[in-house]
């Protein structure tokens, strides 16, 4: 065996040896060191949730938004309706005329 | 930072407070609400805290409405708000202009800026016959919300602060404020119910204005020459939170507004929650006894998303900025002479179509479409603006009306579109530069005003600043402009079944002074 591969071979065992030695002398640490791949992957994860939950976030309050703003645009819709069409429902054109002119004159 | 203590503060001598044209310096040392007053009245009060310094003084730069009225000279005061303690005192000369300052309407009415930095008439300068005259006013309020409305009216915000604090007006307050308990617990009801009461009010011969669905003002006389508004604001509970239209919200129970109690005002006996304090104390903090004329809410982010973005409608958005536009010089520099793009309109159409200007701003166009030998129609949100052109009509003897139109309300666009519609004859509905000023749902109301007026027949002309248009210079400054690409019109417009009959795109066809904007034309139409 050339003189390198003996070293590689010796330097190997007492990177085993070392590791055994570690493990037995403080067994959560090395369990914790040999987690730390998994943590990164996790934190990585945990980024790009917060990422996601930041951007659901802001879509779910447009769509709240969405919702709230509906309130007036009914309360303007029955407001209408109440005071002008159903007035106009017999299809009398001077009544609906005449609701329009007192509407407007209420409303603007 | 340690707080400071009262030896502090009175450590400022006047010595230490500049005052010019770039505004006031004041020692770190100095953190009171102050009072700036000009030859001996106050025009405007600030909290120090609210002002940058730099490790050394703090630098108080003045409001612009007050800034643009700093001409020729002026004995300064400046005066601790709480005591009336006078800080300093003296002579100050602004600019070569002969002269004193002089803070007043264009009427010679004495004005303040208020917290807002908006020019207003503040109470303190009425003489007791206008206090007497507005406290009637009030009650007269209070008395048709409470008996012809059917709604428990009580004071509410400034107005009841200053009948607890003393009895009478605040000094520095500007309009007077009442609001009702609702029985509603839905937005909806409690705006149909507001829109009730504003209509009670009308029938009994009131002038109203509206400026959301929670709120509106109705008008009171001050003096011979001069009136004044009260706001109403709606009140309600809704999943176990007290609402007071615009800015309170919280945990507070019924018994706390009912039954009304009566606080005095004026000498006046007026309705007022049950529990005062309860009420103040949520709308203006624990300090709510100790005056403060610089006092702005911070409103929480998700309270003004609930209550004046999501549930009541803001009708009045950017209207300020053009009545003052149509108050101050820049009116002036309005042409009178009609805009190129009516001039082509009327180059296109028959002379007996009705014309209705959407928007119509000074209504120059809407004269000159009469004078061309059309009917026509001006329509704005800013009544102020169209009022000489009105008179002018009048004195021609003109087939011109103008009406106040606020594309914001959907009750107003359905109400004048069924009317339109409902009009014999031919007709335009014309729209110069009104696009890039209209946010996103009155703009859809443009489009919804449209489909109901031309469904007979008739053409709808556009004309509007392009994105290309939002990098370059602009001779009035800058004003809210929402640009939106022509295609987006162009879809929209076809979305609501509109068919476009011409378009161009460019510049050269809108100059004014020396800007030349990039602007779109549309003509769409919507019958068979």
């Amino acid at each position: 065996m050339p003189v390198g591969g003996v070293v590689v071979g010796v330097a190997g065992r007492l990177r085993t040896w070392g590791r055994v030695g570690a493990g037995r002398l403080a067994p959560t640490v090395m369990a914790s060191i040999s987690d730390v791949p998994r943590l990164i992957g996790r934190i990585r994860d945990l980024a790009q949730a917060q990422v996601r939950l930041s951007r659901r976030i802001t879509e779910l309050e447009a769509e709240v938004q969405e919702c709230r703003r509906l309130q007036t645009r009914v309360a303007e819709v029955t407001d209408f309706v109440v005071e002008v069409l159903i007035p106009a429902a017999d299809r009398d054109d001077e009544r609906l005329r005449r609701a329009l002119e007192r509407y407007e004159r209420e409303v603007l | 930072m340690e707080p400071l203590t009262e030896s502090d503060r009175a450590s400022a001598a006047p010595g230490d407070f500049s005052i010019d044209l770039s505004g006031i310096g004041l020692p770190l040392s100095y953190d009171a609400v102050t009072d700036v007053l000009c030859d001996g009245r106050r025009v405007w009060s600030f909290a120090v805290e609210d002002h940058p310094h730099d490790g050394r003084r703090r630098r108080v730069r003045w409001p612009a409405a007050l800034r643009g009225r700093l001409h020729g000279s002026s004995a300064v005061t400046l005066r601790r708000h709480d005591t009336g303690a006078a800080l300093c005192h003296r002579e100050v000369v602004f600019d070569d202009l002969p002269g004193r300052v002089r803070v007043v309407d264009h009427a010679g009415r004495e004005l303040v800026i208020n917290k807002a930095g908006h020019e207003a008439h503040a109470l303190d300068a009425l003489d007791s016959d206008a206090r007497a005259s507005l406290a009637d006013g009030l009650a007269s309020t209070l008395r048709m919300l409470n008996e012809s409305c059917g709604v428990p009216g009580f004071l509410a915000y400034g107005t009841l602060l200053g009948a607890v604090r003393a009895g009478h007006f605040i000094g520095h307050d500007t309009d007077m404020d009442v609001a009702y308990f609702s029985d509603h617990t839905n937005p909806v009801d409690v705006a149909l119910e507001s829109f009730r009461i504003e209509r009670t009010f009308r029938r009994s011969g009131w002038r109203t204005s509206r400026d959301s669905a929670g709120m509106f003002k109705v008008f009171v006389t001050e003096s011979a020459s001069a009136m004044r508004h009260v706001d109403i604001f709606s009140s309600f509970c809704c999943e176990g939170l007290y609402h007071l239209v615009p800015f309170v919200t919280g945990a507070l129970s019924p018994a706390a507004l009912l039954p009304l109690g009566v606080v005095d005002l004026e000498g006046r006996s007026l309705p007022a929650p049950a529990d005062c304090a309860a009420l103040l104390e949520m709308t203006y903090g624990q300090d709510w006894k100790v005056p403060n004329p610089a006092f702005q809410y911070e409103l929480p982010r998700a309270v003004n998303r609930r209550v004046n973005v999501g549930w009541f409608h803001n009708y009045v958005a950017h209207r300020r900025q053009w009545m003052s536009f149509y108050h101050d010089a820049d009116r002036a520099a309005v042409p009178a002479e009609p805009s190129s793009f009516a001039r082509w309109m009327t180059g296109l159409e028959d002379r007996d179509a009705l014309v209705v200007d959407v928007g119509c701003g000074t209504g120059r166009d809407v004269l000159y479409f009469a004078r061309d030998g059309h009917r026509s129609l001006g329509l704005d949100y800013a009544a102020h603006g169209f009022g000489p052109a009105g008179a002018a009509a009048g004195r021609e003897g003109l087939p011109v009306s103008f009406e106040p139109f606020n594309l914001c309300d959907l009750r107003n666009v359905l109400a004048v579109g069924t009317r339109l519609a409902h009009d014999s004859g031919p007709r335009i509905v014309f729209a110069r530069f009104l696009v890039h000023a209209l946010g996103e749902q009155a703009r859809q109301n443009l489009w919804r005003l449209s489909q109901l007026a031309l469904r007979g027949g008739g053409r709808l002309y556009l004309e509007f600043r392009t994105p290309r248009d939002s990098t370059t210079k602009h001779a009035f400054g800058n004003r809210y402009r929402n640009y939106v690409e022509p295609d987006v019109v162009v879809r929209e417009i076809e979305q609501r079944g509109g068919r476009i009959q011409y378009r161009t795109e460019g510049q050269g066809m809108a100059p004014y002074a020396s800007e030349d904007p990039h602007v779109c034309r549309l003509v769409a139409s919507w019958s068979e």
